[in-house]
C-alpha cells in the first residue's frame, strides 16, 4: 500500500471514529493485491450495537470532493464478530484478505 | 393487523428479495468500476425500493401492496426497528440512527424519475430533465449534492438490507 493511500486510510477512520461513538475499533483489511493501484482502501470496523449479519463488505468510489481519492470498502462488525474472526469461526469470503494493523481514533 | 399470506404472497416475497439482493451486487460491482455515480445509485434505489415491497409484502400481501415508488421513506424506518432488535439480530436503533436512515432513504426514494415530491425534486437518476431555469440536466454529469451516501450512513442502510432480504429471500 503506498504511502498515499494509508494516510487516506487513517484519515477515513479517524472520521468514522469522529462521526460515531459506537465505533470501537478499526482495522485495515489487508490483500495480497495491496500493491496494486486500483485495489481499494479495506476498513473492517469494529461497532457496538452492530446488527449480527455476518462479513457484508460495502464498497465506495472515490470521491475527490470529500477528499478521499482512492476507492474503499467498509466492514462493520460487532465486537462478538469480530472475536470470531480473530478466533476463525467467521471467515472473510476472499481467502486472501486478513485483518491487519489496527488505525487509531 | 397482520394479513394471513398465501403461498403466492411468500414467493413475491422471496422473489422481490432476490431481485434486490441481486440489484445491490450490481450495485457493488458498480461503484468499483469507475462508471458515473447516478448508475451505482439507481441499482441503490431500486434495491431499496424492492425490499421495501418484500416487507410490506411480507405483512399485508401481495394484492394489498401498492405500485407507487412512493412508499420507501415510510416503510425502511419500520424495516429498520424490525430488524434492529434482540429477536432481529441487533440491539435497539438509536433514534439518531434511524433519523439518518429516514432523511438518507427520503433522498434515496426521490432518485426514482416517477417521485419528483410534487415537481420540486426532477433530478433523477435515469433520464435527462428540465430545471425551473429551462436548463437540461444530465443524470451522468450530475453529481446528487443533496444525497449524502458517505460511508457510515450508507454501510448501515445496506447490512440492515442484506439482512432482511437474506430473511426474506429463504
Amino acid at each position: 500500500m503506498t504511502n498515499g493511500k494509508m494516510e487516506a486510510a487513517r484519515r477515513l477512520a479517524k472520521e468514522h471514529f469522529q462521526v460515531d461513538s459506537q465505533v470501537r475499533k478499526i482495522h485495515l483489511i489487508r490483500s495480497e493485491r495491496d500493491q496494486d493501484a486500483d485495489e481499494p482502501i479495506r476498513l473492517l470496523e469494529v461497532v457496538e450495537g452492530a446488527l449480527e449479519c455476518g462479513i457484508v463488505p460495502v464498497g465506495f468510489a472515490p470521491n475527490p470532493k470529500r477528499g478521499m481519492a482512492y476507492p474503499s470498502v467498509i466492514v462493520e462488525v460487532s465486537p462478538r464478530e469480530f472475536q470470531a474472526i480473530r478466533d476463525g469461526a467467521l471467515p472473510f469470503e476472499q481467502d486472501s484478505w486478513t485483518v491487519g494493523e489496527d488505525l487509531p481514533a | 393487523m397482520k394479513t394471513a399470506l398465501t403461498e403466492q404472497d411468500r414467493v413475491w416475497v422471496r422473489s422481490y428479495a432476490k431481485q434486490a439482493l441481486s440489484d445491490l451486487s450490481v450495485r457493488e460491482i458498480l461503484v468499483h468500476s469507475k462508471a458515473h455515480r447516478c448508475h451505482g445509485l439507481h441499482f441503490l434505489q431500486m434495491a431499496v425500493e424492492k425490499a421495501c415491497k418484500a416487507h410490506l409484502t411480507a405483512a399485508n400481501g401481495h394484492d394489498n401492496v401498492r405500485k407507487s415508488h412512493a412508499y420507501i421513506a415510510k416503510v425502511l424506518p419500520n424495516l429498520a426497528r424490525a430488524f434492529y432488535s434482540p429477536e432481529g439480530g441487533g440491539g435497539q436503533i438509536a433514534q439518531w440512527e434511524l433519523a439518518k436512515i429516514a432523511k438518507l432513504t427520503l433522498e434515496i426514494e426521490v432518485l426514482a424519475p416517477a417521485c419528483d415530491d410534487g415537481g420540486s425534486r426532477l433530478d433523477n437518476t435515469e433520464y435527462p430533465w428540465r430545471d425551473a431555469q429551462g436548463k437540461i440536466s444530465v443524470p451522468c454529469e450530475h453529481d446528487f449534492p443533496r444525497i449524502d451516501d458517505s460511508e457510515k450512513n450508507l454501510v448501515r442502510l445496506i447490512k440492515l438490507m442484506r439482512m432482511a432480504l437474506k430473511t426474506y429471500s429463504t
